[in-house]
């Protein structure tokens, strides 16, 4: 199950990135030897996906490197131009799209999409895979920017 | 032709990449109009005319499916065409706002490209279509 969601997840980012943001990634097991003291991961979106007997997150961190130029790429401006606000809304509508795009994937009946959340620096970075959890670090042009985790577990009721 | 459309989405950022995907696609616009959810349309729309929605599901106040439970209810605006641009996957969901009256839906992401064409055939010949799961082109 893990495994194959995965794969899902990385084809989801892939599409996203490439057809909104005009970046494609390149993926790797996630390491935290690849985000030091000079590319820290500054922030995560996130976005629950709910079926009646389980949820699936999808956490988005990205340095701050990678959500300029994810912002700038969506807005179509120059990372100068981009503010507070623009980076908070593109970071969640990625969390929203990738979700959308996971969900259409794997089981598009009797899902929901909750909403996307956006956090600035405070978040877990860390997580260790098993069973139910995948965290993958994304690169782009060579340089780690971002990391993926995908988190399996039990409905918590909310549909 | 040029077209009057008016955008309804809660995100700003959104709008602005609708809106510049439009643009970019060659789509001619003669007017571009935006609101922030279904009552904010609606709102407009007592002020302007439009010949095309691009509307959100998922917003505050009014969602996409108060939009167009409204607009049918209304004897100047129930033809006009409604397109959600959404990122919901539940096909049911799809097949709700389709029964409300949308004229097609659009998954996210989309390229210009894909939604230029889109929208042109719902303009063309106002019959139902919809954009399949895959995203690579329309049923007509």
């Amino acid at each position: 199950m893990i495994a194959e969601c995965r794969l899902t997840i990385k084809d989801a980012i892939s599409n996203v990135m490439e057809t909104m943001f005009f970046s494609i990634p390149e993926f790797i097991d996630s390491s935290g030897d690849l985000f030091g003291e000079d590319r820290r991961l500054y922030c995560e979106s996130s976005i629950e996906l709910r079926s009646e007997d389980s949820e699936h997150e999808i956490r988005i961190q990205a340095t701050k490197e990678m959500a300029l130029m994810v912002t700038a790429n969506f807005l179509g401006v120059y990372e100068s131009e981009v503010d507070a606000g623009d980076l908070e809304d593109a970071m969640k509508e990625l969390a929203n799209m990738v979700g959308g795009d996971y969900l259409a994937r794997i089981a598009p009946i009797r899902w929901q999409l909750g909403l996307p959340q956006f956090r600035l620096h405070s978040f877990d970075k860390a997580i260790e895979e098993d069973e139910t959890s995948v965290s993958i670090d994304l690169l782009f042009d060579g340089e780690a920017q971002g990391r993926l985790i995908l988190t399996l577990r039990e409905s918590r009721g909310y549909m | 032709m040029s077209y009057r459309v008016l955008i309804v989405d809660d995100s700003r950022t959104m709008r602005n990449v609708i809106k510049k995907a439009l643009l970019l696609s060659g789509f001619q616009m003669e007017e571009c109009l935006e609101a922030g959810n279904g009552q904010e349309a609606l709102d407009v729309l007592d002020h302007h005319w439009v010949d095309l929605i691009l509307a959100d599901i998922h917003m505050p106040v009014m969602d996409g499916f108060g939009l167009l439970k409204a607009l049918s209810g209304q004897e100047t605006l129930s033809d006009l065409p409604v397109v959600m641009i959404t990122t919901e996957a539940n096909e049911s969901r799809l097949q709700e706002a389709m029964g409300l009256g949308a004229r097609g839906y659009i998954r996210k992401p989309f390229s210009p490209e894909k939604i230029r064409s889109f929208l042109l055939s719902v303009l063309g010949d106002k019959n139902d279509c919809r954009m399949p799961a895959d995203n690579q082109g329309c049923d007509f």
